[in-house]
């Protein structure tokens, strides 16, 4: 990996943590610093990552992310956070087929301007996640490196294969949307746009290609 | 409205769709009064570019009177005329604030396509795959214009549409490819390729200083359009013409200092035609590369090979032993259209060019499927279609 990021400074795997989701860092388990692979074990836990460069302090990106309420704008079928303490928010995934998916999340640790860890604390989800913002080395923004790990139930996976987007592509594609938000503010779509026939082949590539994903809406909501 | 749909591979045809709307703050709704078939279009036509769908409304060159703006737009407002470039761009990201706007971050809403092909995903296009973006395109009556304080560029004259309708694509590609061939005063610089990108490139080589263009066709009406750049027409079908053989000559014996590929990926090959077409029906090989193949072989030592000419996928058989053994320069790629826009625009504001001078036919929008025919065919002489996309018969 490249030689100017400092690993070590910003962990991949998140912070170790206690209780029900012990499984997040096995006890043991140094930080070496090493790029870490999707991880493909049958242990039903998926670990993703995604790595951003953007245009924008770390401050106001650490700001954005901290107020969870501000989640539905970004991240992919999020249909409401609700803030029920200083570090605690409850939290509504609307999937296809009416499937509704609720968890409780708690901030494990809350570094301002830098780094935030979470993880949910009962529902119908298991997930942890990490969020770290670093000073891009030559001026260029600041790079935002996301961890999540999810243990996923068979009803959940269920219901991932319908909607088409598998959880690790979910985390790459909610960062994009943050950056996009962040940079542009609002986040790109085709979706509402006209279109001719599309016939069985082309409804069939449409969904292929992730495309019947719904967009979070950005600004659009707001403006 | 009216728009121009692709259904399949040689399939196109024109529907009725509902009319677009604003979808996002900075969007614009463009009513286009002129719009043209490109030579990259062709290669939709032809199915060698992935991830299109059945209903894509096709189109990528595009201009017209500003509609309807969105809450974000602060530069336009409806009534104003706009030439709309195809490549959309931010505005906001690294790559659009350091003038790359075909790399921009940040447009491509089907960005995890790309990614898988190609590593990164650039710019989105208007009607030009759903790797690229899947944005509905610009052969139809109304298009959508996301980023809209970005992309088009405002007229102030009263110049025809003819004239700078080209701004949207191959008069700033043609430019671009010469800017990227690193012309020196009094350079030898080839283009293959004598249609609309090749004919923009010849002509910006002379105005980036060359000293001699050389147009290599086969098509007799486009060689005498290039000479009318002012370029020396190569035929490259003449009986025991081999064109690496005459460029050497036409260049005591160094070859070009500059080759331009205005061609890319569906050349019209000999040597090794079969070869490649075969391999591209098994889909072993997406691209035929015969042109680039040629340009890599003729450059100079040293020398520079600028591609403005569109290549998707997978080249098999690319002598690139001949380009590092010479030490040559490459330079590719989707033109960074908002770099370019102001200085072209002045540039036939001023008189310098009226890029209108390579229109054969002028077609209404039902005619378009018919049009798409003859152009890939270079039936009845045909270089460059534009389209009214509101006469509705012939
Ligand atoms: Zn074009
Ligand atoms: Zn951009």
């Amino acid at each position: 990996m490249s030689e100017v990021i400092d690993f070590k400074e910003t962990p991949l795997r998140p912070t170790p943590t206690t209780g029900p989701l012990s499984w997040v860092t096995p006890p043991g388990t140094q930080l070496t610093g090493k790029y870490h692979g999707a991880n493909d074990d049958d242990s039903g836990v998926v670990r993703a990552h995604s790595t951003v460069t953007i245009d924008r302090d770390a401050d106001s990106l650490y700001t954005l992310w901290r107020n969870p309420e501000t989640a539905p704008y970004w991240q992919e079928r999020v249909q409401s956070v609700t803030a029920t303490g200083p570090l605690t928010s409850h939290w509504v995934l609307k999937m296809p087929m009416n499937v509704t998916v609720e968890w409780d999340s708690a901030i494990l640790e809350d570094i301002p301007g830098s780094k935030l860890v979470w993880r949910s604390i009962g529902g119908d989800i298991e997930q942890t996640g990490e969020v770290t913002f670093t000073a891009h080395p030559a001026g260029r923004g600041t790079i935002v490196r996301l961890v999540q790990e999810f243990k996923i139930s068979g009803v959940t996976n269920a219901a991932a294969g319908v909607f088409g987007r598998s959880p690790r592509q979910m985390v790459i594609e909610n960062l994009r949307h943050f950056k996009q938000l962040a940079e542009t503010g609002e986040i790109a779509t085709i979706q509402g746009q006209p279109h001719g026939p599309r016939g069985l082949t082309g409804s069939t590539k449409e969904a292929l290609y992730g495309e019947t994903n719904p967009t979070p809406p950005g600004t659009r909501s707001i403006a | 409205m009216r728009a121009v749909c692709w259904m399949g591979k040689q399939s196109i045809e024109v529907h009725t769709v509902p009319d677009p709307a604003i979808l996002n703050p900075s969007d614009a709704i463009i009513r286009i009064t002129r719009t043209a078939i490109c030579g990259s279009d062709l290669h939709l036509y032809d199915g060698y570019i992935p991830t299109m769908e059945s209903g894509d409304i096709l189109g990528h060159e595009f201009m017209g009177v500003v509609e309807e703006v969105g809450s974000g737009v602060k530069k336009l407002k409806r009534g104003d005329r706009v030439v709309v470039p195809f490549t959309i761009a931010c505005g906001n990201c690294f790559f659009c604030k350091s003038h790359l706007y075909s790399a921009c971050d940040n447009s491509n809403p089907n960005a995890h396509i790309a990614e898988a092909a190609y590593g990164y995903s650039g710019s989105a296009l208007y009607g030009y795959s759903h790797m690229m973006g899947g944005y509905a395109g610009g052969q139809a009556q109304f298009a959508r214009v996301p980023f809209a304080d970005v992309g088009p560029i405002k007229i102030e004259n009263d110049l025809p549409d003819e004239k700078i309708l080209f701004l949207s694509d191959i008069y700033p590609t043609g430019y671009m490819a010469a800017e990227n061939a690193n012309i020196q005063p009094g350079d030898t610089v080839a283009v293959w390729g004598a249609g609309p990108v090749g004919l923009f490139a010849a002509a910006s080589a002379y105005m980036l200083g060359a000293g001699k263009v050389i147009s290599i066709d086969r098509f007799p009406e486009r060689l005498k359009l290039a000479e009318a750049c002012g370029a020396f027409a190569l035929d490259y079908s003449e009986p025991d013409l081999n064109v690496i053989e005459a460029l050497k000559d036409l260049t005591g014996g160094n070859g070009p200092d500059s080759c331009i590929d205005a061609v890319g990926m569906e050349a019209h090959g000999e040597t090794t035609g079969v070869y490649d077409k075969v391999k591209q029906a098994l889909m072993m090989e997406t691209d035929r590369p015969t042109a680039l193949r040629e340009v890599i072989q003729a450059v100079r030592k040293g020398g520079t090979v600028s591609i403005p000419g569109v290549y998707g996928g997978v080249l098999d058989k690319v002598n690139f032993g001949a380009a590092f053994g010479k030490g040559i320069i490459m330079k590719m790629g989707q033109t960074h259209m908002q770099r370019y826009l102001r200085p072209l625009l002045d540039r036939v504001e001023q008189g310098q060019i009226d890029p209108s001078f390579l229109i054969t036919h002028r077609v209404g929008i039902e005619e378009v499927p018919a049009a798409y025919k003859t152009f890939r065919d270079k039936a009845e002489q045909c270089v460059k279609v534009v389209i009214d996309p509101w006469r509705l018969a012939a």
